[in-house]
């Protein structure tokens, strides 16, 4: 064993070239795979940081006749279903939210939760300090409470003992009673939790997350049924609305569910991209092989046991593996941290890419697979060689045994099919972006900055000082030097999402089978639409005197608005009005163009603008056009502020090409991601091809010559060796299209305005490697053009 | 048929230019067999691989059928080659993936003639050679007399007028080697010329005239 071991070592490095190609080839594709493995693993595989987090349960409720596949929780139904439940120990509920907190020197914004009291029980959090909030305090006029986060508390107060301190949020005084510990900070990034205190008999508002523990031994399936039998009697006693049902997933799924494809992609393409690497060591092991079948044949002569011959070889295929899997970690773990360097903020911060023992196990699997399908091969054509006689005609042979062609000539199409596969892939996905790249967003990005304005309650009591505020304020904004327009809104697109319900004047009452989809409401200033350049399709925009008075109520709808309320009919003049009890009607006097307001990739929903004037909301979001890059504009609105309100922080600052690109972000990453091992692959078939391809036309050298001396021109030749790869190139493509053809349908929610059978992509790359594969055939081709017949058939 | 004036072939090396032929003066007539000894090493196949026009890098002159070779372009020659030589080898070098008809078949295919012309040309050589039976096996099923005889042929299927063979009894028993002289007489005696190179006495007997190189000269 340890003389095999000896034997393959000196093999290795008689050959340092080989040896080179084949590792470094290796370890990238074993790097790549490590961190595609690396992010499934965090994902996926790894439990929640949560105690016995497998029996958490995402709480939600949805709403198929709103056209809503989540609308959230409301505290009617958390409540009910809390109460009357047999299958959970515990649930819990919450809503993020921001408060300005004000500190010794000045005012901050900070996110901050409402909680009902029992959710760290659900989520098994134990304080670093402190307490969690009491089942009194989580009721309506309950007392004034907060929990910090960890981090804010090391900022804020060092890690004192700040329990009974008192903190100022909106105006309201609030006493600390505990600290929650960093990494488990719930589930999305907070500063600092309040008790929800909400009023049980609160309806018709889901804007709660839930979560669930179940009780040992209650499955999902058990939870499911009880809570629609629970939520039917709700229905039943006519206290819920029957067009919303109970929505239960796995905490983890509703939290990772939509990364999921995107990390099966790409993972799956990362192990394609290995089986080439592999396939690459299989190539070159058996090319060696063939050249060494004289050396086996006469070890097998010599009494070998053709065991010892496999292992001879499996060692030799384990030690190129086991130094591709080396080098390949240290590459992957490298990378790994680039990229998670790179992703910064983008993933929530409990999540942990440490090595663990299944990055491990996969890497020392994956050495082990690729050893034993890299000697595979070569073991079957070397225990071919003992046949009898083998060994006498190995030398008279003139071209490699047909049965052994066979395999080498397996590998390269397998080699190119595959990168076919991965590239296609990619090149779809790519395709996918640079379409949401260029896709009409509904309005201008460029030069538009945007803030976000909360003005607090107390100070701001009345509607007249809030309109008052932001009148004067962008009055003020609009005098400023490079700025050519500001307005303000209370969702700009990408922002907050707030569903509301409209009737409409002289409609045909809704049948309940009828949909009921649900509206996107925004309060927007006059001036919005032309700052925004939001397309006016039909009537006007706002004016100053919208909304002033009961006669004067004004609507901005979009275009899907009209689409599902009055298809066919004129929209202007239309009368709409909130859903309930009597409210005042609207009249419709414009229509727009729809914005994406939910993201480039997701569809948008029927919405109106209201005028500020109707609903003076205390906070807005400011949008300023600027002549130029509008970063400069941003110290002349913080004075301004100074010297209105000082108080007043000024928060959520971004121009919205920034919001824009943020909001692809991931998507171009992962893009550019599974970009890079197509590249890869392509780099590494090409290699594995040509070198393929160069060893079985070296092998044909005294065929070629033999030709040459007969009378064969050197182009014909040449022709007889390109006409070889071009089977091959054929052959290995058309596979790959199928296959790809066959798979790509599984990636089709990733891919948009594209459609998965593309048929730019699919015939670009076909040709693309079409053409790069014959580059590589080309060369051996045009070596064997240059062949002195003569010289390759003197005997030696 | 062939004039050589003193042809001369080297090879660079490190230490200098190396001579494998020197001052090669040599006559050789229409129809003539000729006869190459010398040790080995001598320069007899290099000597053979000029005459055949495979070889292009040597010095003097070379007439071959009234034409001056040393002033044709490389092109010409391959041409001239693949018109009037037939080669046979010490090692047959016949090809294994190919059956012993498709083997004679390869000189034609590259030669411009037509198929159903190939088929009647290779089937009338099978028949001469008494080779009918066997046209439909491998180079491997044959033995080594049969597989030389294959190569010869090979080397005639395009009806050369000057047939040159580098040692083509090297690899063979007494016997098959005397079947193969008889051949090379048979078609020498119908106007084919010959040379070969040969280390065998008996052999070099079948041929008219004798000539000998040692260390790339030729001894008077
Ligand atoms: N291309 C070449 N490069 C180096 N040496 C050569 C080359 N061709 C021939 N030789 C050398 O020239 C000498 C004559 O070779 P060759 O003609 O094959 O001899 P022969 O056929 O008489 O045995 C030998 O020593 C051989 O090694
Ligand atoms: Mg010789």
């Amino acid at each position: 064993m340890l003389n095999d071991l000896r034997f393959a070592v000196r093999q290795l490095l008689k050959n340092p070239g080989f040896t080179a190609v084949a590792v470094l080839v290796l370890a990238l594709g074993i790097a790549g795979n490590i961190v595609a493995f690396s992010f499934y693993n965090s994902f996926f595989l790894r439990p929640f940081p949560f105690r016995e987090a497998d029996r958490l349960v995402d709480l939600d409720e949805t709403a198929p006749r709103w056209n809503l596949e989540y609308t959230g929780l409301s505290y009617l139904s958390f409540d009910a279903w809390r109460r009357e439940s047999r299958c959970f120990q515990s649930m819990g509920a919450w809503a993020g939210g921001a408060y300005n907190l004000a500190t010794r020197s000045s005012v901050e914004r900070v996110s901050g939760a409402r909680v009902t009291h029992d959710l760290a029980a659900v989520l098994g959090l134990q304080p670093v300090l402190g307490r969690f909030f009491t089942p009194e305090e989580d009721r309506p006029g309950g007392a004034k409470v907060v929990v910090l986060g960890q981090r804010l508390w090391q900022r804020l107060f060092g890690g004192a003992d700040i329990l009974g301190q008192s903190l100022r949020l909106d105006q309201d005084v609030y006493t600390i009673v505990g600290v929650l510990p960093k990494d488990t900070s719930m589930l999305e990034n907070t500063d600092l939790w309040v008790p929800l205190a909400e009023n049980s008999n609160s309806q018709d508002n889901w804007y709660l997350s839930g979560a669930g523990r179940l009780k040992p031994g209650a499955t999902l399936a058990q939870a499911r049924e009880e809570l629609r039998r629970v939520h039917r009697s709700l229905i039943d006693q006519r206290k819920a609305t029957e067009n919303t049902f109970p929505r239960l997933s796995p905490l983890s799924e509703r939290y990772f569910g939509p990364a999921r494809l995107v990390i099966d992609v790409f993972l799956s393409a990362a192990l394609l991209v290995l089986v080439i690497a592999g396939g690459n060591v299989a190539a070159l092991m058996l090319a060696r092989g063939l050249a060494r079948s004289r050396e086996f044949g006469v070890r097998l002569a010599l009494g070998a046991t053709g065991w010892s011959v496999a292992r001879l070889i499996g060692i030799e295929a384990l030690l190129v593996s086991g130094l591709g899997g080396v080098l390949g970690a240290c590459l992957g773990f490298w990378g790994l941290r680039a990229l998670l360097a790179a992703l910064g903020g983008m993933l929530p911060g409990w999540l942990h890419f440490d090595f663990d023992w299944r990055v491990g196990l996969f890497i020392l699997l994956l050495v082990l697979a690729v050893g034993c399908l890299g000697a595979l091969p070569t073991i079957r054509s070397a225990l071919g060689t003992i046949r009898p006689g083998a060994l006498q005609s190995s030398a008279q042979q003139s071209t490699v045994s047909i049965p052994r062609r066979r395999a080498l000539n397996a590998l390269v199409v397998a080699e190119l099919a595959i990168t076919v596969v991965v590239t296609i892939q990619a090149g779809l996905l790519v395709q996918a972006f640079r379409w949401l790249q260029r896709a009409d967003p509904g309005y201008r990005p460029a030069n538009v900055l945007l803030y976000e304005l909360a003005l607090p309650a107390g100070k701001y009591g009345s509607p007249e000082a809030r309109v008052a505020f932001f009148r004067n304020h962008l009055e003020a904004v609009r005098h400023l030097p490079g700025v050519m327009d500001a307005s303000a809104v209370s969702a700009p697109p990408l922002g907050e999402h707030w569903g509301t319900f409209f009737d409409i004047e002289h409609a045909a009452p809704r049948r309940p089978q009828d949909p009921d989809p649900v509206v996107l409401q925004r309060i927007a200033f006059p001036g919005y639409f032309e700052t925004m350049g939001i397309r006016l399709l039909k009537g006007r925009t706002f004016t100053e005197r919208d909304g002033l008075n009961e006669g004067a109520l004004a609507v901005v709808v979009n275009e899907l608005f009209v689409q599902q309320f009055w298809p066919n009919q004129e929209a202007l003049g239309k009368r709409i009005r909130s859903r309930g009890s009597n409210r005042p009607w609207m009249t419709v006097v414009g229509v727009v163009h729809d914005v994406k307001h939910y993201g480039m990739d997701r569809p948008m929903i029927p919405g109106v603008y209201l005028p500020y004037a109707q609903m003076p909301l205390g906070q807005m979001s400011v949008v300023v056009r600027a002549a130029g890059p509008p970063a400069t504009i941003l110290p002349a609105v913080r004075a301004l502020l100074r010297q209105t309100d000082p108080e007043l922080p000024v928060f959520g600052v971004a121009t919205l090409q920034e919001r824009l690109t943020r909001s692809i972000w991931l998507r171009r990453l992962y893009s550019a991601l599974i970009g890079i091992l197509a590249g890869a692959a392509l780099l590494m078939a090409m290699g594995g091809i040509f070198g393929v391809f160069s060893y079985v036309v070296g092998r044909r050298n005294r065929e070629l010559a033999i030709r040459l001396a007969l009378g064969a021109s050197p182009k014909s030749v040449g022709w007889l060796v390109l006409r070889q790869g071009l089977r091959l190139v054929l052959t290995g493509v058309g596979i790959g299209l199928a296959l790809a053809l066959a798979t790509t349908p599984l990636m089709r929610s990733l891919l948009f305005g594209v459609s998965s059978s593309d048929p730019l992509t699919f015939g670009a790359i076909a040709v693309l490697l079409g053409a790069v594969a014959l580059l590589a055939c080309w060369v051996p081709a045009w070596r064997a053009t240059r062949i002195h017949p003569m010289e390759a058939l003197r005997c030696e | 048929m062939i004039q050589l004036r003193n042809l001369e072939k080297h090879i660079d090396t490190k230490a200098g230019p190396l001579y494998l032929l020197r001052q090669i003066n040599l006559d050789i007539g229409d129809g003539e067999f000729l006869t190459i000894m010398g040790p080995s090493g001598a320069g007899k196949s290099t000597l053979l691989s000029i005459l055949g026009l495979y070889d292009h890098a040597w010095d003097g002159e070379f007439h071959f059928l009234d034409q001056a070779v040393h002033k044709l372009p490389v092109k010409q020659r391959a041409a001239l080659n693949k018109r009037h030589i037939g080669f046979v080898f010490q090692q047959f070098h016949l090809l294994d993936d190919l059956t012993v008809a498709e083997n004679l078949d390869i000189p034609l295919s590259y030669r411009d003639i037509k198929k159903p012309e190939r088929q009647a040309i290779v089937a009338d050589l099978l028949d001469r050679f008494g080779m009918v039976a066997k046209k439909d096996l491998f180079p491997s099923q044959l033995s080594g007399g049969q597989q030389q005889l294959v190569a010869v042929a090979r080397a005639l299927v395009a009806k050369p007028a000057l047939i040159l063979a580098d040692e083509p009894t090297g690899n063979l028993h007494t016997d098959q080697g005397r079947e193969i002289m008889e051949l090379f007489k048979k078609l020498n005696a119908q106007g084919t010329a010959i040379i070969q190179v040969t280390h065998n006495e008996a052999w070099a007997a079948y041929g008219h005239r004798i000539i000998r190189l040692r260390d790339g000269w030729m001894e008077k």
